[in-house]
């Protein structure tokens, strides 16, 4: 039931009828419209961001744009491409041996060592932040793109050994055993047979932690103080003042930080669900 | 699960956690001003016009300057304060200069977190501490009398509305209203799809919806605590303040009034969508400015509504320099740059007197230029403020300091849990009586968690 | 801990026998280990520092007043429920309420966006013109800054005055729209988050739709299967694994959502929007009561070890008493 996974499957072959490619449109651009509207009312003056009947077709303004780069977003970008670059190198480091120990080369109570994991993520944020503070603070390690850096991968970790550990079950034993007659070492068989069988995985994966890393707001807002480690969702946070409307200047904000991860998303969907229907696969 | 760690890494966190409490220090040798002072310097500042308006000043203070590095890290009020506290009080030393209010100042100067800034400042001739209302320098300064923030502007309450609606209403606002004759205007002026009849804040948070619920409990003849700190919440006069207060937003206010904070109110008022609003007096420099406030021209002023007495509030965003600072000397060059005179004028000149932080200085109000700007509103602002005593708050004695706030360290939680509990009253899913009868209990609970009674 | 081998057992491809132990093996140690010691060092050393700080009672802005007070945090925090839920007192800490809160957001949003992300998948999993354009519009949420998306949200589409969804309802004669945020605050909350969460059900879904075999799909329909026989028959039950993955993934982080809560509603109004993490950063970060702040944390910890154990298992049994060995 599983053979035919990678050849010809997947997409189903014939048209769909009319009204189901009208309701899937409708859906679509229903669930679409909120981001749709943030975009264009960027390209809106103040005044006209707040109009109804919203206005979908207008004569596009820069102005928003111009005032939000003359605030500097260029260190922000920065830092938020290098958090989130960085962590996810760090996190796919630490998380291919483990997850393919785990899963290959399992030892005692492994079940233990993976629920550990992922229990790590059952604190709130919010309830270590202080020890955290008074800890980054001796170890020097505030306002500093490392401190975010160590954090993201802490954050991204679990999921990441959780997910990629799924990808190498998928891995057929035979080609392992034959692997291990031939005499293969450890370090052979999981870089150079098992991890190239698992790369959709492991794109997919890179792909989840760095769109959290990049959307992640709580510790960014309480660990980093100013350009040199401050992250975009701070430079967002920049433009809800009470001088008069900000509603359109917010816009163009929000659009700009979100832009990477939603263009990065869109070029690598077909990986990212390549990638997902790898693991968790009986 | 084996969540082990040894003893002795257990130890080392404990004894680093220890917040050594130290004494205050004094920013002694503090030269006048000299532009080889050097240094980087992590300022933290609430997102509001003001400070804005300084961001965009920023460069002039590189020129004066040109060896202090100035790093802006400007986040919206509830955030920053999250930050600067958290900072301030792990003295983890993250910022050199922050700006922190009234409710704040006395506690960390008491703590020995922040610097004494008043002796260097008041040692220059030209900063002219004298000039500064008396009851921000007193309000901002610790037991020991120095002065541990420098305001850099400050507010009361009052009434802002729409003189041409009052017109064709053939209503006349008074210059002295009652809580009752805002509640007749309010009827008489609200549309159910705006403009409404008064916007108010109702976002919870003791900073937001808690200020101006206060000054009207106050109002009343109400208090949060008597002097024994027994809750006063459901004493007739507050409790009557309270529903006040909620039925007229129920009424007559403006439908997303549980999501109104400052901001929100204020973009109201703005787009014409309000008839009245009661807030901070900064606003009114804002909405003056017909670039900023279409509704410039109609807008009108008045003294904050009385009812058993006039109460307002009073407040001043101030900067103070934290204790662990490497850049002294930097950091007062800034905290004096900024709340200087000539910052006043630097505003005016570069970006118009409808961004001048204002409200602290008694030379801004003889200000010629300013009082031309201001004429619908700089006498009634300077009158209002002056008439505030942060220790006087209500007819009643209380145990705190403070007039929209309880001045103790331990309120936020407290504010932030009642005005949640009554935001829920004015969305309309529970009875004034209930929520009293709640912020009442939580009230007293809190008291005696927190060794009051 | 027995639990968590019930519950991993739940994951894929992981159920294997007794005869495994001799294939336990010190090299997947020194594998794991890097690993292991990493999130020991970086999560467990802020953890048991909480931990440590949970036994005082300590108001950051009133350090001469900190007190070891031993378990009393945990024992007020219970005290408080224990009296809410027996005697009716109010609900002084707010605690009651934020677990109830935190089961409503992640049940409901976890529910509603398995449902409406397996619409999705369904959706796009069919050939039509522009199914690229639908699908990528689709997945667009999951993929937008929470704060940013919240923020859209509250000001552009739940706005009472100025907001797009009540233009809506003017338009359409429905008289004037439901102020969002405060008449229905933690729908408000669920709407946002399932708007997030329904694509990500959808991205895991549709890679188990690829999963499935199309001949069997085609002999099914050869056989005249409606299109919801088929879709219950045959495609439900080979999505099983992929659900409960999303339902583990999705659970994992919305019980610790509180960016929406945090640009919109602040916990607002009353506690109605209060879920654990948003009051534990409220009491120790707003509130600076640091002590019982980390007391509610090392308490949300043990109650989501042991929802967790116990929606794996029911999970578990649920889907493997209905569709058997699917």
């Amino acid at each position: 039931m599983r053979s035919a996974r990678r050849g010809n499957s997947g997409f189903r072959s014939e048209n769909a009828p009319l009204t189901w490619t009208i309701f899937a449109w409708i859906v679509g651009l229903l669930v679409f419209f909120p981001v749709l509207y943030i975009v264009l009312t960027g390209f809106k003056t103040e005044a006209t961001a707040i109009t109804l009947p919203p206005k979908l077709i207008f004569e596009p303004t820069f102005e928003q744009y111009r005032e939000i780069s003359s605030r500097g977003f260029f260190p922000f970008f920065r830092n938020s491409i290098i958090a989130s670059l960085v962590s996810t190198a760090i996190v796919l480091v630490l998380a291919v041996p483990a997850a393919y120990a785990l899963a290959l080369r399992p030892m005692k109570r492994w079940r233990d060592v993976l629920f550990f994991f992922i229990s790590t993520k059952f604190m709130p944020p919010a309830g270590i932040i202080v020890p955290l503070y008074i800890i980054y603070r001796d170890a020097h390690l505030l306002n500093t793109l490392r401190g975010l850096i160590i954090i993201y991968v802490a954050m991204n970790l679990p999921i990441a050994i959780w997910m990629l550990r799924s990808f190498f079950e998928e891995v057929p034993r035979a080609i392992l055993e034959a692997a291990r007659l031939d005499g293969a070492g450890i370090a052979r068989e999981m870089l150079q047979i098992v991890l190239p069988m698992v790369i959709p995985g492991l794109v997919a994966t890179a792909f989840l932690s760095i769109i959290f890393a990049w959307n992640e707001f709580f510790f960014a807002v309480n660990l980093s103080a100013t350009e040199q480690s401050a992250t975009v969702p701070l430079f967002m946070q920049k433009f809800i003042t009470s001088e008069g409307l900000f509603w359109a200047k917010l816009s163009a904000a929000s659009t700009m930080a979100i832009a990477p991860v939603v263009i990065l998303g869109w070029v690598s969907q077909r990986q990212l669900v390549r990638g997902l229907s790898m693991g968790a696969v009986k | 699960m084996d969540r082990g760690l040894n003893r002795r890494d257990m130890m080392k966190l404990v004894s680093a956690a220890g917040v050594t409490a130290a004494t205050a220090g004094t920013l002694g040798h503090v030269a006048a001003q000299t532009p080889e002072i050097s240094g980087e310097l992590n300022v933290a500042m609430v997102a509001n016009p003001q400070m804005v308006a300084l961001q965009k000043l920023a460069p002039e203070f590189q020129k004066a300057y040109p060896n202090i590095t100035l790093n802006l890290l400007v986040l919206p009020e509830n955030e920053v304060r999250d930050r600067i506290r958290t900072d301030v009080s792990t003295q983890a030393g993250q910022f050199d200069v922050v700006t922190i209010g009234m409710f704040e100042a006395a506690d960390y100067a008491l703590q020995g977190w922040t610097l004494d800034v008043g002796t260097p400042l008041s040692a220059d001739d030209n900063y002219d501490m004298a000039d500064i209302f008396p009851a921000f320098v007193s309000a901002l300064s610790g037991e020991d009398g120095k002065l541990y923030a420098a305001p850099f502007y400050g507010e009361s309450s009052m009434i802002y509305y729409r003189t041409d609606l009052f017109e064709t209403a053939g209503l006349t606002m008074p210059d002295k209203p009652t809580w009752d004759e805002i509640e007749g205007f309010a009827k008489a002026l609200h549309q159910p799809d705006g403009p409404y009849g008064i916007v108010l804040r109702a976002l919870p948070g003791w900073g937001e919806f808690g200020a101006p619920l206060t000054s009207v409990i106050n109002a009343f003849g109400g208090r949060w605590f008597d002097m024994d700190w027994k809750s006063q919440l459901a004493s007739p006069e507050s409790a009557a303040a309270i529903k006040f207060y909620t039925d007229l937003l129920i009424n007559y206010g403006q439908p997303s009034a549980t999501t109104s904070g400052f901001t929100e109110c204020e973009n109201l008022f703005i787009q014409g969508k309000a008839a009245m609003w009661y807030d901070a007096t900064s606003a009114a420099d804002l909405l003056a400015d017909p670039s900023l406030n279409p509704q410039a021209a109609n807008t009108g002023f008045a003294y904050q509504p009385m009812e058993k007495i006039g109460s307002g509030w009073l407040w001043a965003w101030a900067f103070a320099v934290e204790k662990g600072t490497e850049h002294e000397e930097a950091a007062l060059a800034f905290v004096k740059w900024a709340t200087s005179k000539d910052y006043v004028q630097l505003v005016a000149s570069q970006l118009g007197w409808g961004q001048v932080p204002s409200g602290v200085r008694a030379s801004t109000y003889a200000d010629p230029g300013y009082k031309e700007y201001a004429a619908g509103f700089a006498d009634l602002v300077l009158s209002i403020i002056q008439a505030q005593d942060p220790t006087k708050c209500c007819t009643e004695p209380v145990p705190y300091k403070g007039l929209q706030f309880v001045g103790v360290p331990e309120f936020v939680t407290l504010g932030d849990q009642v005005t949640k509990e009554l935001a829920n009253v004015v969305a309309g899913n529970e009875s004034a009586d209930d929520a009293i009868e709640t912020i009442d209990a939580i009230a007293n609970q809190w008291a005696q968690d927190n060794g009051y009674q | 801990m027995s639990t968590t081998s019930r519950m991993t057992s739940a994951s894929p491809r992981s159920a294997r026998g007794k005869g495994d132990a001799r294939r336990y093996s010190t090299i997947g140690r020194w594998l794991v280990a890097p690993a292991l010691v990493y999130a020991i060092i970086v999560t467990q050393i802020p953890f048991f520092y909480a931990l440590y700080i949970s036994t005082f009672r300590w108001n950051l802005m009133q350090p001469q007043r900190k007190e070891n007070v031993g378990l009393q945090n945990y024992r007020d925090l219970i005290a408080s429920v224990k009296d809410s839920v027996l005697h009716g007192a109010v609900d002084i800490y707010q605690f009651r309420a934020a677990i109830v809160n935190s089961v409503i957001f992640t049940v409901a949003t976890v529910v509603v966006s398995l449902v409406l992300g397996l619409l999705f998948a369904e959706l796009v999993n069919r050939r039509f013109p522009g199914r690229n354009i639908v699908r990528t519009m689709l997945i667009t949420p999951f993929l937008v800054m929470p704060v940013a998306g919240a923020l859209g949200w509250k000001n552009l589409m739940m706005d009472p005055d100025f907001g797009v969804i009540d233009w809506v309802f003017r338009t359409l004669h429905l008289g004037d729209g439901p102020v969002w945020l405060a008449q229905y605050p933690r729908q408000s909350i669920v709407i946002m988050l399932v708007w997030r969460w329904a694509p990500f059900m959808m991205l895991i879904l549709l890679a188990g739709m690829q999963s499935i075999d199309e001949e069997v799909r085609e002999a099914a329909r050869v056989d005249g299967a409606t299109l919801w026989q088929e879709f219950y028959t045959i495609t439900l039950p080979n999505l099983y694994r992929f659900m409960q993955l999303g339902a583990l993934l999705g659970t994992v982080y919305i019980v610790q959502e509180t960016d929406a809560i945090f640009m919109t509603t602040q916990g607002g109004p009353g506690t109605l929007t209060t879920n654990l993490p948003y009051l534990v950063y409220e009491t120790a970060v707003r509130g600076s009561q640091v002590g019982r702040g980390a007391a509610m944390g090392v308490i949300v910890v043990a109650l989501t070890i042991v929802a967790m154990t116990f929606l794996l298992r029911s999970l578990d049994r649920m889907l493997q008493g209905q569709y058997g060995d699917a």
